[in-house]
């Protein structure tokens, strides 16, 4: 994929961009949609999470399961992994120079929200650790999103 | 310089992978345990039991991303022909492995009891593999940050 390979080239490529374009729109809705479920599913209130991993007396409701969580990190991993490999990919294409931080910042908190996902099932201190990283690591990839959207259309 | 800080960041991009490639391994083989236990006789418990559909519904996904995944983990060593007889050679093996270890749920059963050690055996190998692998993604590192991609 030679066209790709200098970011001028990406940038005069047109109708490469409006494919771009129509990715990261698709990104965008992915990571807006997996905050919404998010919390519907878990919890992004310390104390709805804490009633979906530890249950709740007054509610009635059963503490989840173990493999359900575990196969939740599971499922989590391989969508963040797509979504951050295609985002920082695009990302250093248009910006070589400028964004390494960004690239840390955004791959560290996700991979650190996904471990204290897990340990927030024994202990509760990492319930907010994983609300604050979540929200975190999805803010920056819809800022990379909005700033690749930038990029190739102006 | 342009070339470089772009091969930097890609190497940059290439170690989050592995390491993320590593937790999926990880939280993929303790859920396994998990549901069957670690024993053989477990294991075989695990998938004699199941129906056909309750095979498909786990390895449908699997087969697309797992293919996908290894695709990644692998096209590293094919780049710039820098991959050496032994890459190609483990890199070939993990594939083989990986599918080996994907189809033989669909064939253990309380008949063909035996598949299970296929299975055990395909799986070990091809984590063994996947690492292995990604080991000598990491010694290349250095070799694509020179080149001019």
């Amino acid at each position: 994929v030679n066209f790709l390979k200098q970011k001028n080239e990406l940038l005069r490529n047109q109708f490469l961009r409006g494919l771009i374009l129509f990715l990261v729109v698709g990104i965008i809705l992915f990571l807006v949609s997996d905050v919404v479920l998010h919390h519907y599913q878990m919890g992004l209130t310390l104390e709805k999470l804490n009633e979906t991993l530890r249950g709740s007396e007054e509610n009635f409701t059963d503490p989840i399961l173990f493999d359900v969580l575990l196969e939740k990190v599971h499922l989590d991993t391989l969508s963040s992994l797509v979504i951050l490999l295609l985002l920082s990919v695009i990302l250093i294409r248009l910006e070589p120079n400028r964004r390494e931080l960004l690239v840390h910042l955004v791959f560290i908190t996700a991979i650190a929200s996904l471990i204290s996902l897990l340990l927030a099932f024994y202990f509760p201190l990492f319930s907010i650790v994983w609300i604050v990283l979540f929200l975190f690591w999805h803010f920056l990839a819809l800022f990379i999103s909005f700033k690749i959207i930038w990029k190739i259309s102006w | 310089l342009e070339n470089l800080l772009v091969n930097g960041l890609y190497n940059v991009v290439i170690r989050y992978f592995l390491l993320m490639l590593i937790l999926l391994l990880v939280t993929g083989v303790w859920l396994l345990l998990l549901h069957s236990g670690v024993t053989v006789d477990s294991l075989l418990h695990y998938y004699a039991q199941k129906t056909l559909f309750g095979v498909l519904e786990t390895l449908t996904p699997h087969f697309l991303f797992m293919s996908l995944m290894m695709f990644i983990l692998t096209h590293f060593l094919a780049l710039k022909n820098v991959y050496t007889k032994m890459d190609k050679v483990l890199s070939y093996l993990l594939l083989i492995f990986m599918f080996l270890s994907l189809i033989t749920p669909l064939f253990i059963n309380e008949n063909f009891w035996w598949i299970i050690y296929i299975k055990i055996f395909s799986m070990a190998l091809f984590l063994v593999l996947s690492c292995w692998i990604g080991f000598r993604v990491v010694k290349h590192l250095r070799v694509f940050a020179s080149y001019n991609f």
